[in-house]
């Protein structure tokens, strides 16, 4: 289990060190940060780019550029920003963090607990008329624009608020006050179940295939043979087994639940890392939109490394290998 | 029941009955066409063409009853698709939104960028699908937006299935270091959130629907070649490969002529759930506005316009864009179900 642990960890580390370079290559070739500066009125001299370019180590070369960046980020800084010298994306990144962890956290975990409940309930009752209307109801989510959708929620709120006096709020708090942990729900209502549908669809899918996996299997057949209780053979012996794939699938997903983000803040209004990021693509702020996708990349690279251990753990088979 | 039965089953008659002399110098794929393993996949329009391939010309005997065992193969694929009714509806449905998006466009006397003096107008016999602020008619809009769509979400996906299933291919078929490398590569990829780097690119590259398609094939095709990749791994233990090697063929050979043919059930079904995939990744950019850019009309862009228009009481101009986004996304979900079911005769309904 050590050797396996440092060997997996040992091959994360050059994953992440690419990605790194993957990552800054990207934003070096679809961002020009100077874009703004350059299209002013009268424009800009030829000298004051140059300063310009100097001020922010454009004027080095790629790799030159890469490793300062690398080098600052190592250090917790994460280089100077063009939306203004006020703008520190480490003291942002830092106040972000936490509002879009809440909102990615409650998605997982709603969208979890409903895809292992309908993935389990319509792979023990396969075919059934409730099999077939989940499978339905999941197509529908996952042809579902996210982004449509959560408007769609928008209007809906509003008329129930109008008509029933509610209070579930359209839009992140003005100014991140967020008050205590009893206004959150109002809050993060809308948002959570916008985030979580798509993954919710994907899981269930999964989970339902992976439960038909285990009933089909001898032991179960074995479990029930020697006289267990249905319950036990379905809980201990059913559900367990058929959970582990989850892990994996859950944790691959991450990536999918950041982009998602992007989508849910913009829509919400709510302050977070995904607003922060579609603010650094319009401004062209390179060194946020670096952030951004470093923290990304390295979230799924630590969870994809968590995710391998676990199966180790949960999964007997793989400690042989 | 009968469905279930492989192929295989059906076509050990004729193998045996009409089975023509071998011709020394004919190629080896000739001959393959007879062995059970190939004819199970010869369902496959790769297969189909390795059947007519080697074959001596003549317009009698074995190389009819070739053609003749292909067809009933894409027959039977046929035929268990039908059974998926919601899969034959679906298709039927997208065809009505192709048409209506490539054919309806150019029959319809509005035009999507050009003003009218309905201004606001909810749905009505003269403006099915209403009129914005400006007088412009919705459905010429929705029309346009749905052709722009498509064409991305098709390009997308062929591109994307394309590559992904050849790199797939090659990395499964090489196995070692190779495999390890190219594969290390594509997880390098699947790192990064695909809605984000298409955000950053796409605000570059947006105003041109062609690089932004390119954009986003280069971010989706990793699904393809994994799944590809775990296919060619089994397929490339077969026997016929074995043949095929033993007989002397290069590896391009048989990557191309022997191994995917015998992966286009997957790769048929990958290519359909692409262009869903694409269009809910491209309207979602659109939307954000790092997409397709006025004066073009994507039916994501649509909705950006359309939200404050919703909230203003005026919501045909946010519901029916969103409704074709639907039609096309679900339809084409449905008609790869269906065909993951039509295509793979081992794999059960459990399974899909």
């Amino acid at each position: 289990m050590l050797a396996f642990t440092i060997r997996r960890l040992l091959v994360s580390i050059p994953i992440l060190i690419l990605s790194t370079f993957l990552v800054f290559l990207l934003v070096a070739w679809g961002a020009d940060p100077l874009g703004d500066f350059k299209s002013k009125n009268p424009p800009p001299s030829a000298a004051q780019i140059a300063a310009r370019e100097h001020e922010l180590g454009l004027d080095q070369s790629l790799p030159m550029q890469y490793w300062n960046w690398i080098k600052g980020v190592l250090h917790g800084d994460f280089g100077p920003s063009v939306q203004g010298s006020a703008f520190n994306i480490g003291e942002e990144l830092g106040r972000r963090t936490w509002v879009t962890f809440r909102l990615v956290f409650c998605a997982i975990i709603i969208a979890l607990i409903l895809a292992v409940i309908v993935g389990v309930v319509t792979a023990v009752r396969q075919y059934s008329v409730l099999d077939y209307a989940a499978t339905l109801v999941g197509f529908f989510f996952l042809s579902l624009p996210v982004f449509w959708f959560a408007i769609l929620l928008k209007i809906w709120a509003t008329n129930i608020n109008n008509d029933f006096g509610t209070n579930i709020k359209t839009l992140g708090p003005p100014g991140g006050q967020w008050g205590g942990i009893g206004s959150w729900a109002g809050f993060l209502v809308l948002p959570t179940i916008t985030l979580a549908l798509s993954s919710y669809a994907t899981w269930a899918r999964f989970q339902r295939a992976s439960m038909l996996d285990v009933l089909n299997s001898d032991y179960m057949r074995l479990a029930r043979a020697k006289g267990l209780s249905p319950r036990r053979v379905m809980v201990r012996h059913g559900l367990r087994t058929a959970l582990i794939p989850m892990t994996t699938q859950v944790t691959l997903d991450v990536a999918a639940i950041m982009g998602g983000t992007v989508i849910t803040e913009r829509i919400f209004q709510w302050q977070g890392l995904g607003t922060m990021f579609i603010n650094g693509i319009q401004t062209q702020d390179t060194n946020t939109v670096l952030a951004w996708l470093l923290i990304s990349a390295t979230l799924v690279i630590v969870l994809n490394l968590v995710a391998d251990l676990l199966y180790a753990v949960l999964d007997p088979r793989i400690r042989l290998a | 029941m009968a469905e279930n039965l492989p192929p295989r089953d059906v076509n050990d008659e004729p193998v045996g009955a009409g089975r023509p002399p071998v011709d020394p110098n004919a190629e080896f794929l000739g001959d393959q066409g007879q062995q059970p393993g190939l004819t199970i996949d010869a369902v496959t329009p790769g297969g189909e063409d390795i059947v007519t391939g080697g074959r001596p010309e003549g317009p009698e005997g074995p190389d009819h009853e070739f053609t003749v065992q292909a067809r009933s193969q894409w027959r039977q694929v046929l035929r268990r698709f039908r059974q998926h009714k919601l899969a034959v509806i679906s298709l039927f449905v997208l065809l009505l939104v192709i048409l209506f998006a490539f054919v309806g466009a150019p029959i319809w006397h509005y035009e999507p960028n050009k003003f009218t003096d309905d201004f606001s107008v909810p749905p009505s016999a003269k403006h099915p699908f209403g009129t914005d602020s400006n007088g412009a008619d919705h459905m010429a809009q929705v029309m346009a937006g749905t052709q722009l769509s498509l064409k991305i979400a098709f390009f997308v996906s062929i591109v994307g299935t394309l590559f992904g299933s050849i790199y797939g291919a090659v990395s499964g078929y090489y196995r070692g270091i190779t495999d390890t490398l190219m594969m290390r590569l594509v997880d390098l990829v699947l790192t990064i959130p695909a809605l984000a780097v298409g955000a950053l690119l796409g605000k570059r590259f947006g105003n041109n629907w062609l690089l932004l398609a390119m954009v986003l094939a280069g971010l989706l095709w990793t699904g393809s070649a994994r799944v590809v990749r775990g296919q060619v791994l089994s397929v490339r233990e077969k026997e016929y490969v074995e043949a095929a090697r033993a007989l002397g063929a290069s590896d391009k050979r048989i990557i191309f002529r022997h191994i995917i043919p015998n992966v286009a059930g997957p790769i048929i079904v990958l290519f359909t759930l692409l262009v869903a995939a694409a269009v809910l990744t491209e309207t979602a950019l659109s939307y954000l506005g790092f997409g397709v850019q006025f004066p073009d009309i994507s039916l994501g862009s649509l909705i950006t316009s359309g939200e404050t228009a919703a909230s203003g009481g005026r919501g045909w101009l946010f519901y029916f864009p969103g409704l074709f986004i639907i039609l096309i996304a679900l339809t084409v979900n449905f008609i790869g179900d269906g065909l993951r079911d039509a295509l793979d005769p081992t794999q059960t309904k459990a399974r899909a």
